[in-house]
């Protein structure tokens, strides 16, 4: 092909670019009148166009790094590493590569760690890595992924460990939409990993959603405990204002986002401790309800100076329903200055099952009033309406079905309910007052949760009265609930006929005045005579 | 060697780089498929990795052909595949508008698809 040639064609291709598909045959015919290898030329070079979009658009460079990393891999399958015999590559991160493995001694499934070889150059990185490692591996919790071995084979550090089916937390999230009660459970789960290693004097250094594993049980896994430590430098010197000295690993094939959890301390290069985890179990509970980590930037630097400075924006922007209890964790968990924070994760771990519980209970007696609503869609089919996460706010309008609102009025009958509930209790609670002539009432005392008659007519509230006041006053630590059973023996120890004090709540009126309103008597079944 | 200015420097590294990894790729000894239609594996190098070498040798070849009827758009592809450089980088070190570097790059992956595919024996 001639310049000359070509640049008749770029013409014609051009200006049939420019155009649509089907248009592009009658044009060609017109403009190549009398030179049929000319539109046949054009033709075929357009035929490509739907290839062209993809091709060669990632730069070269990037192919061959992922292309030499996916040939080391496939070069170790196969391959004996001590007493294993590597079956597959799992997974590849920063801190190498990881393979399913056979152990042929136990025959058993393990997975198997192969550290890079820039990582283990340095012996004096090796022996604290080492020494970390073999701390970890003496660790033992549900929660914590269990370390068989730790070895070295021809120069090749390995790291043997447990084989746990599942995925990781990244994947999930990239899948599916957590509810609540499922991001509560897992903090949890990471939070007690986290009190156990630290009771052990490991601080993990790299908790990140790449770190966790979700097993199909529900159970989570936090791996990788002290790893991090072997990408680190030596801590830096006191320097306030020098974040640029900050380390972050920049190896080809290892995600940006690296930094994206980092605490402050970290992003300068301090010198960490378990409360730097506690900053990154924060971001990483942020990131399952937002959908995105509170601390964005362009590029790592952006990311490190967003950590060191800006406040994370409310939660409540992503996701209004979400409780402001656990806006409160979160700021604790994220402060910048590490003695604001949560000192410990035994200060947060209560904190976060008190959460769970009340969310769990809210789930379940929304589950049950779910019968008695009419429409029976969105929210209310989809089993319980817990407060489901990341609502879009830039999208349309949210429609509030039928279903979805009668749940918020239930639920603020609800709460109306449990105030009316908590009067009657704290009627009870003196007249046992009177009753046991006691002075006050002080931690030694038991508060006697009678049972109730529901004569609303809504058969929902049945069992769910008492298991609600009882929740909620256990979240006293000055109460005793005396227990039901001991109730019952001592009524009939005292052999006292049901008597006529009933307590009446009154009436409660739906918002909004709509549809006949519930009516709640509430009244001891068998009510306490208290004679002096 | 003395950089004349950014531009020349950002030309003659992605010369080098182009050197480099075509090196690499002829060094394996995978040669086997010449100038096949290897597109995909240029995407999705992790899948089919072993079609690449073959692949980035035929571009080079291809790439080589381009330069003789159309220079500069051989230089595009250099710049952005090899040199990794962005539409405006690119337009920068060519003294040219974005746009025309986005047309020339659409251009130049018709033209060197087409080539690859084989299909390009005549010489209309």
């Amino acid at each position: 092909m001639t310049p000359e040639r070509w640049q008749q064609i770029e013409k014609l291709l051009n200006a049939a670019l420019e155009l649509d598909a089907g248009q592009r045959a009658a044009f060609l015919g017109v403009a190549c009148t009398g030179d049929e290898a000319l539109r046949k030329k054009v033709e075929a070079l357009l035929a490509h166009e739907d290839r062209a979009e993809k091709f060669i658009e990632a730069p070269a460079l990037e192919e061959e790094a992922k292309r030499i990393a996916a040939d080391q891999a496939r070069s170790h399958v196969g391959r004996q590493v001590g007493p294993y015999r590597i079956l597959s590559l799992i997974g590849a991160g920063g801190m190498g590569e990881i393979y399913l493995a056979q152990d042929e001694r136990l025959g058993r499934k393990i997975a198997l760690k192969l550290l890079p070889a820039s990582f283990t150059q340095d012996q004096e990185r090796v022996r604290r890595f080492e020494q970390e490692a073999r701390a970890a591996s003496a660790l033992n919790h549900p929660n914590i992924i269990t370390i068989h071995e730790i070895g070295q084979v021809d120069g090749l550090h390995y790291i043997a460990t447990e084989f746990i089916e599942g995925q990781t937390l990244r994947q999930q999230l990239k899948t599916a939409r957590l509810k609540l009660r499922a991001v509560l459970e897992m903090a949890v789960q990471v939070a007690s990993a986290l009190t156990a290693a630290h009771a052990a004097g490991i601080t993990h250094r790299d908790i990140k959603p790449e770190n966790t594993m979700v097993r199909p049980d529900g159970l989570v896994k936090a791996l990788d405990f002290g790893l991090a430590k072997l990408t680190e430098r030596p801590a830096a010197t006191v320097d306030m204002d020098a974040t640029t000295n900050a380390e972050v690993r920049t190896d080809p094939g290892t995600v940006m986002g690296t930094a994206h959890y980092m605490s402050p301390e970290q992003a300068r290069g301090l010198k960490v401790d378990g409360r730097s985890d506690i900053f990154s179990l924060g971001v990483v509970l942020y990131e399952m309800i937002a959908g995105k980590t509170p601390f964005e930037g362009a590029t790592t630097t952006d990311v490190l100076a967003s950590i060191l400075r800006v406040e994370p924006v409310p939660l409540s922007y992503y996701s209004p329903e979400m409780p402001a209890e656990l806006e409160r964790i979160l700021a604790k968990a994220l402060e910048k200055e590490r003695e604001e924070r949560y000192q410990t994760v035994k200060d947060l771990l209560p904190d976060l099952k008190r959460l769970k519980q009340r969310q769990e209970f809210e789930a379940e007696l929304e589950r049950s009033v779910q019968p008695g609503t009419s429409g029976g869609t969105g929210m209310a089919t989809s089993g319980g309406a817990e407060a489901a996460v990341r609502t879009e706010r830039d999208g349309e309008a949210r429609t509030t079905s039928n279903a979805k609102s009668l749940i918020s009025q239930i639920t603020s009958d609800k709460q109306k309910i449990i105030l009316v509930l908590a009067v009657l209790i704290i009627a009870a609670a003196t007249l046992s007052f009177y009753f046991s002539r006691r002075p006050a009432l002080t931690e030694a005392d038991s508060i006697i949760l009678a049972d109730f008659v529901n004569t609303t007519g809504d058969t929902v509230f049945d069992s769910i009265l008492k298991q609600a006041l009882a929740i909620q006053l256990e979240q006293s630590p000055f109460l005793n609930i005396f227990p039901d059973e001991r109730v019952r023996e001592t009524l009939r120890y005292m052999n006292r006929p049901p008597g006529d004090a009933r307590g009446r709540a009154g009436d409660l009126r739906a918002p909004g005045g709509q549809s006949p309103a519930r009516r709640l008597d509430c009244a001891p079944r068998q009510p306490l005579r208290h004679h002096a | 060697m003395r950089w004349q200015n950014r531009a020349h420097f950002f030309a003659v590294s992605a010369q080098l780089m182009r050197r480099i990894l075509i090196d690499m790729a002829r060094s394996r000894h995978y040669l086997k498929r010449g100038g096949e239609a290897q597109q995909v594996s240029l995407e999705e190098a992790l899948e089919v990795p072993i079609e690449r070498e073959a692949d980035l040798v035929a571009l080079d070849d291809a790439l080589n052909s381009l330069a003789a009827v159309d220079p500069r758009k051989a230089q595009v592809v250099e710049l952005r595949y090899f040199g990794g450089l962005s539409v405006e980088e690119t337009a920068e070190v060519l003294k040219v508008a974005p746009n025309t570097v986005l047309r020339d790059w659409r251009l130049a992956k018709l033209w060197l698809l087409h080539e690859l595919s084989g299909e390009n024996h005549d010489d209309a």
